[in-house]
Formats: structure tokens, C-alpha cells, sequence
């Protein structure tokens, strides 16, 4: 029997329509939000939850303790094959639903790369890696490699084949500061590509490159000659290529079964059709790709934020605290409703900043990737605090999964360098003047 | 009687050539944690130069060892120096000591010592993983969820059932001293390692603090002799309440010494690493996250300083540490955040050793009384005098 002051009850007292207005939260939470998205991105959502709980849940502890329990090949290309590598486009070259063109090009991608990190934040690297390795052939806006890349690549990624792309911009003595203007115009570039007849020799060294040591071609910024990074140009390398080995392999905290590996170039030849775009059009892809990518990692964060919380909640559920459960503490309530409210918000700020007819601004990248990665990092603290000592034992999810998202405060820019970016894309317009 | 200013510093010089003498080698190893391997013949050392304390008499660290028998006498500053000395370094193996420290002292705290004293032990107080709190020390018996390990009377001693979970326990220890309730007050037992109906077994695979084991300790039926209760001249609940008294500020000085490691080496990095034209140290955002993590130390310093040298009641003395290791250990994980990111890439990877102060200093905030535990103490006791 409800009390009457339950909504169910108090509702009786008001009129037809007044009924109407008082939302009621029916079903569970994330099938609530769901029923928020138009009728094309509900079935999205739901695929790739569906294909996320079977194919990556049951493998996340396992993998975070030992990567070569993960058969990278094989899911990538069960990934590929239900078109989920190749949504970067719409039907028919690629597999973006056409109505997600009006108005929700960005959506999908975020939707599916929190469905994948909410299982796991490793695998969603190694998956989400791809996109942005695929980006910049996208986003050039080349017709050339439109035709001699894109179409290709995208048809044998339908077909199941493993194709699988890595982006390259980081180097041993510039990090960040490839990732902001006024520290570009500084940075020490070392990675360079000389004219030859026919192509370009490049030598030089890329580092922390997510599917690195597994892609099949990676999209490589180098500077042209003894020119700065304003020369950057976007090269495609394919593995095997003479000269293009690979060097060490990354021992991180988390994020496991991403692999970030050292890209190592001696004289590389690289020939003139696999060059991305004009030459010195570099600076200006890699923004556009950085634009479009650190949504992504909001979503990453934000992915696993939620499996910090799922994984919580669960632990809150089951656990019997003298004669009560534990969730219903009124302070672990209030810890769990604070958890949701980051939740809440990162995910309101991912899905508006990518729900645009025209892909976001720096700023508001810069500062979904911030708010999403440090929200995701909090939440994912407090959980291991509510659990106590069991908050730190890896088979309880939590400290995995913080682990997983402190890097997402520190790839594409650590959050110092988003911040500086903000305030440089405003700058012009609303902050300078 | 305390040590002066220049016996101090001596001290503290003494333990951090320790910790750089023989714990800094264990971590030039490629395992995230170094090679742990090497835990137990640190501890050993540890042991031979009086950093790490033993009840037993002989041991050169029964006195002047971390908790070792002076902290009895002179409070628990130098101690704290010691722990925080070797978690600049490493805090798995200062967390050997302190947990092996933390049983002596109990020992040493006896009216009598056991016919056999343990060189190496571990106390066992938590179960499930959840403190009880004050009230529920006071009167045990009344405890919500109730206190499992239970110790009754039988044929001239003592049989024990029930279990403790996540107990830290030191390499080559020998012996736990098993907190548990017979006839509804608390008592504590000496409980040999190879005692029969002792089983113990791995809490798991754990985010930090590795270079320590961590047990969950099952009692089945295990029969002790009547001597191997320990007696004390205080009531046992309020040794009890010291213990984990004491357990919070060393878990205070581990996550001041954490924070302190991470600074030094960001502030090191920072002053070698160019970016653009110029040292990082140099750039504004560097600042910023380098300022932050000093001034959280100084926080740290002041919460140690104020917990440890607090005169007035036992009780309020108990809160203090609550109040302390709630916001230190917050302070310390924030200060070695801000200290990993300096590093930007480097810091998330094994290199440079800040990711393992980052799962080190969350494993402790959680250890031993969370951040929930600590507020349902604290806020159990506001408004007593």
C-alpha cells in the first residue's frame, strides 16, 4: 500500500492534464535516458549496450590482470563487422544511420563509447583509439582520400576485416604542447618528413600511441623539412612499412588493454598518395580531430564513471550493515546521489556538446573533456571510499576503474592544457576583449 | 624521556639514509611495485637497525623502532618521522612496519609478556571490512553488526571462533594478536601463525600498498592456552581505542611521507623537463599544481603535529586522529594527484613511480577506517565533551 503522499497516490487528486506534467520515473534509469533519444539513437543505444554487456563485461577484471586474455583481433573485427568501426560516415559509405546526419552526427559515438567503457575503460581505449586514428582521413575533407582511403577502408571494416587505425601526434620532447597553439609554435618537433621524388622520407619518434603496437596504419603528423609545427602535414603509414618499427611498449597504471606503444620511423618512405590532405594542413586537422575527439573522452570518463557507480551500488545493495543494507544509509544515500549527480551532469554536457549540425568548437570540447574526466575521477573516489577496504581490491571493479579514468585527465591534452585551450578558442571573442 | 631537537634530527637523518639506502633499490625493478621479493630481508635490516620495533627485548628496535617502546613513553612523534621517512621511499614496506610496530606496542603494553614473544606480529581488530565505532568499542557487546570473533572459555583456556578480514601483516611474521569478545567485554589473544583451526588466506589483488601482505584470518574452534590472553593494566576497550588511535596517525605519517616523495620528484622533474622554450617549472600551470601539493603538505604537517601532540583527554585525543587521518589522507591523495599530473604522460605510466603513489595513497585512504567510517566516528562524538 503507497503512502498517499507517493506520487502514484497524490497524482489521483489532480486533473487529466495536470497528470500529464508529473513526470514519473518508470523503469530504471538508464532506459529512462533512453527513451530521451529519437527512435534511431534508442536502438543504437541499446545494440551497443547489448554487445557491450556480452562481448567486454565479462572480460574486464580478467584483462586488466592479464591483456593477452584479450583477443584484440577477434573483437575488433566482430566490432567492425556489426558496423560499429564505421560510423564515422553515414550510409552508404559508412554506417551512421541517415537521420543521425540532421542534427546527431556526434551522438552515436558517444553513446557507444560510453556503452563499451562502462564494461571496460581498457578495451573501450583499444575500440575508441580507432576512431580517432580514422579521423583525420575523415575530416580532411580530401576527396582524393575520400576515394582512395576512406571507401576501401570502410568496405573491407564492413566485410570484418581487421584494419585498424592509430593517430599520431605526441612526441618524446613535446607532449601537451602539440596540443595547444602558443606551446606548438615552442615545442620541440623531431619527427620530420623530407621531399623525396615520389613521396617523403620520414625519421623521427612518436610516443603513447594508443593501438600503436596493433594497428594496421597509423595517421602520423610530421613537420616538412627544418620547418616548425605550423608545416605539420598528415601522413598514412601502414605497418610493415621499411623503416617504421616499433619501440617501447607502455606500462600504464590502467586503461590495460589499450596498448600505447612507441612508433619508431627511420627513413620511412611514404608515398606521395599517403599523404592526408595538402601539405602543412596538419595544425589545422589535428585541431579538427582534437575537436571531435575529446568529446569522446568525456565520454570515456564519463563510461566509467558509471561502472564505478554500477559497481558501487551493486557492493551498497548487498552488503548488510547491522540490521539494514547499506544503501539504505541515509550518508551512503547522499554519497551514492552525489555520484549521480556527476553522472548526470557529464553526460547532459557530452550529449549537448555532440548533438550539433556542425562539429563543436575547441572550447566546448576542451570543456566537456575537462568537467567528464575530473567528475569521472571523483566519482570513482568516492566509490572506493563508500566500500571501505573493499574499495581497493581489484575484484570489487572500483579501483579499476579509477585507475582507468585518471588517465582521461591527461590524454588529448592533460586538463591544465584543455583549460588554456578554452580560454584561447574564447579568447578572440569573449574573453580578450 | 623525549629526544631533543638534535637527537631528532639524527634520528630522522638515520632513517632516511635507511629508506634510501636499502628500500629505494627494491623499486629498480620492472613490477609496478618493485621487487617485493626483497620485502622481507628489508624488513629484516629494518629490524637490525632499529627502525623497525619488536617486543622482543634483545631486538636493537624494541626501544627506538617505529611504535617500538619509547612511543609508550614519549608519544608517537618519532614513530610518525619513521613511517612518514620510509613512505616517501615506499609505503608498502613503511606499512610493514607500522603494522608490525602497532603489535609491539600492544605486546609491550601487556602486564606480562607471553611465554613466547613473538619478533614479528600483526594485530587483528576489523571485520568485514567496517570499523565499529566508539560505542561499539565501549560496549562490545552491543555492537551493530555484532563483533564475530569470539573467544569462550573451555578446559582451563580458551576457544576461538569467528574470523578478522583485511589485516596487514608484516613478511616473517609470527603470531596475530586477535582482538575478539569473551563473555561480552574485548580480550586479546597471542595467536601463533601455525596454530591449528588458523586458516588465513590472501584478501586478493590489491590497487597499492603490495609490498605488504594483507590476510582474512579464519578461527575455526582454534584452542589457545589460557596464557596466551594478554592482560593490561588499562580497561582492554580503551586499548583498543588507542590502537586504532595510533593505526590513523601512522597511516597519516605514511600518506604525509607519500606526499612528500611525490612533490620531490615532481619538483625534480619539473626543474629537468622542458616544454616549448622553457622548464615546466616555469610555466603557470606547473605552478599551480606544485603549490597546491606544498601547501596540502603543510596541512598534513599541521594535522600530525596537532594529533600527535594533543595533551588533553583520551577520547578527544581518539577524534583528533579520526579528524586527522579523514583529512590528511584527502590532502595527501590530493597532493600526489597534483604531483603525478606535473608528469602529464609520464606520470600515468611505471616509470617514474608515481602511479604506484597514486594507488598507494587511495589503497590507504581506504584502509583501516574510510572516510564513512571515520565521519560516523566523528560525528558519533560531536557535541561530547
Amino acid at each position: 500500500m503507497k503512502p498517499p503522499t507517493h506520487p502514484d497516490e497524490a497524482k489521483k487528486n489532480l486533473p487529466l492534464f495536470g497528470r500529464l506534467f508529473l513526470r514519473e520515473h518508470k523503469g530504471d534509469l538508464w532506459e529512462d535516458e533512453t527513451m530521451t533519444l529519437p527512435w534511431t539513437l534508442r536502438r543504437m543505444r541499446r545494440k551497443y549496450k547489448a554487445f557491450a554487456d556480452e562481448r567486454i563485461r565479462p572480460l574486464e577484471l580478467e584483462v586488466d590482470l592479464d591483456v593477452s586474455k584479450l583477443d584484440k583481433d577477434g573483437l575488433f573485427k566482430d566490432y567492425a563487422k556489426l558496423g560499429y568501426a564505421t560510423e564515422l560516415l553515414p550510409w552508404p559509405i559508412g554506417t551512421l544511420p541517415l537521420p543521425c546526419v540532421l542534427g546527431w552526427y556526434g551522438v552515436p559515438l558517444a553513446l557507444k563509447i560510453e556503452e563499451i567503457t562502462a564494461a571496460c575503460g581498457g578495451i573501450g581505449l583499444m575500440l575508441g583509439a580507432h576512431e580517432l586514428g580514422f579521423a583525420p582521413l575523415v575530416l580532411s575533407g580530401s576527396p582524393s582520400v575520400l576515394t582512395k582511403w576512406v571507401i576501401p577502408t570502410y568496405a573491407a571494416l564492413k566485410r570484418g576485416e581487421k584494419k585498424l587505425f592509430a593517430f599520431a601526434i605526441t612526441e618524446p620532447g613535446a607532449g601537451s604542447d602539440v596540443e595547444e597553439t602558443e606551446g606548438a609554435m615552442k615545442a620541440k618537433v623531431v619527427t620530420r618528413a623530407k621531399k623525396v621524388s615520389g613521396g617523403y622520407v620520414i625519421n623521427g619518434r612518436k610516443v603513447f600511441i594508443s593501438d600503436g603496437g596493433i594497428a594496421d596504419y597509423v595517421t602520423l603528423f610530421a613537420c616538412l623539412g627544418n620547418e616548425g609545427v605550423e608545416s605539420w602535414t598528415c601522413f598514412l603509414l601502414e605497418r610493415g612499412m621499411k623503416g617504421f618499427t616499433l619501440g617501447r611498449k607502455e606500462k600504464k597504471m590502467g586503461q590495460k588493454a589499450g596498448d600505447a606503444t612507441e612508433l619508431v620511423l627511420e627513413d620511412v618512405f611514404v608515398p606521395d598518395d599517403h599523404r592526408i590532405g595538402p601539405e602543412k594542413s596538419g595544425w589545422a586537422l589535428n585541431r579538427s580531430v582534437l575537436n571531435t575527439s575529446r568529446p569522446g573522452v568525456g565520454a570515456i570518463a564519463l563510461g566509467i564513471s558509471r561502472s564505478a557507480f554500477e559497481h558501487c551500488l551493486d557492493f551498497c545493495r548487498t552488503t548488510r550493515l547491522g540490521n539494514k543494507r547499506l544503501v539504505e544509509y541515509q550518508d551512503i544515500q547522499i554519497e551514492l546521489a552525489d555520484m549521480l549527480i556527476k553522472i548526470f551532469a557529464a553526460r547532459a554536457l557530452v550529449w549537448s556538446t555532440v548533438k550539433r549540425f556542425i562539429p563543436p568548437m575547441a572550447a566546448a570540447s576542451a570543456v566537456t573533456k575537462v568537467f567528464a574526466s575530473d567528475a569521472s575521477v571523483a566519482v570513482c573516489e568516492k566509490a572506493m571510499e563508500i566500500m571501505g577496504d573493499h574499495g581497493y581490491m581489484h575484484g570489487r571493479g572500483v579501483e579499476k576503474a579509477l585507475r582507468d579514468a585518471r588517465l582521461t585527465q591527461i590524454y588529448e591534452g592533460t586538463n591544465q592544457i584543455n583549460r588554456l585551450g578554452i580560454i584561447e578558442d574564447l579568447w578572440d571573442n569573449d574573453i580578450g576583449v | 624521556m623525549q629526544l631533543t631537537p638534535e637527537e631528532f634530527s639524527a634520528f630522522r637523518d638515520m632513517a632516511r639514509s635507511f629508506a634510501r639506502r636499502s628500500v629505494a633499490p627494491m623499486l629498480d625493478h620492472e613490477s609496478p611495485d618493485g621487487d617485493l621479493e626483497r620485502t622481507r630481508s628489508i624488513l629484516d635490516e629494518a629490524m637490525a637497525t632499529g627502525v623497525m620495533a619488536s617486543a622482543d627485548p634483545e631486538s636493537p628496535g624494541h626501544e627506538t623502532g617505529a611504535w617500538g617502546r619509547q612511543a609508550i613513553e614519549n608519544g608517537p612523534r618519532s614513530s610518525l618521522m619513521l613511517l612518514s621517512e620510509l613512505a616517501s621511499v615506499c609505503a608498502g614496506v613503511a606499512m610493514n612496519v607500522h603494522a608490525a610496530g602497532l603489535a609491539a606496542l600492544v605486546l609491550n603494553m601487556a602486564d606480562k609478556a607471553p611465554a613466547r614473544v613473538p619478533a614479528r606480529a600483526a594485530v587483528a581488530l576489523f571485520e568485514g571490512g567496517y570499523l565499529p565505532g566508539p560505542s561499539a568499542i565501549v560496549n562490545p557487546s552491543g555492537a551493530a553488526p555484532p563483533i564475530a570473533a569470539r573467544a569462550r572459555g573451555e578446559k582451563g583456556g580458551y576457544v576461538l571462533s569467528g574470523g578478522k578480514d583485511y589485516v596487514f601483516a608484516p613478511f616473517g611474521l609470527e603470531a596475530f594478536l586477535v582482538f575478539a569478545l569473551e563473555a561480552d567485554d574485548w580480550a586479546c589473544f597471542v595467536v601463533p601463525r601455525e596454530a591449528p583451526g588458523l586458516e588465513e588466506a590472501d584478501s586478493g589483488i590489491r590497487m597499492g600498498l603490495r609490498a605488504c601482505p594483507c590476510l582474512n584470518l579464519k578461527f575455526k574452534d582454534l584452542v589457545l592456552p589460557a596464557e596466551s590472553r594478554l592482560s593490561f593494566s588499562t580497561k582492554t576497550a580503551h586499548l583498543v581505542l588507542e590502537y586504532m588511535r595510533l593505526n590513523w596517525l601512522g597511516m597519516v605519517a605514511m600518506s604525509h611521507g607519500m606526499a612528500r616523495g611525490a612533490l620531490e620528484r615532481a619538483r625534480e622533474y619539473a626543474e629537468e623537463r622542458y616544454q616549448g622554450c622553457c622548464l615546466i617549472i616555469n610555466h603557470p600551470a606547473m605552478g599551480m599544481l606544485l603549490s597546491d601539493a606544498s601547501s596540502r603538505l603543510l596541512v598534513l604537517e599541521s594535522l600530525m603535529e596537532k594529533a600527535s601532540l594533543e595533551e588533553g583527554t583520551a577520547w578527544r585525543k581518539f577524534i583528533l586522529a579520526a579528524e586527522a587521518k579523514l583529512a590528511g589522507l584527502r590532502a595527501a591523495a590530493d597532493a600526489v594527484t597534483d604531483s603525478l599530473q606535473v608528469f602529464g604522460g609520464y606520470g600515468y605510466m611505471e616509470d617514474y613511480r608515481m602511479e604506484k603513489r597514486y594507488r598507494d595513497v587511495n589503497s590507504l585512504k581506504c584502509a583501516g577506517g574510510s572516510p564513512r567510517d571515520l565521519r560516523a566516528i566523528i560525528a558519533e562524538t560531536i557535541g561530547e565533551k
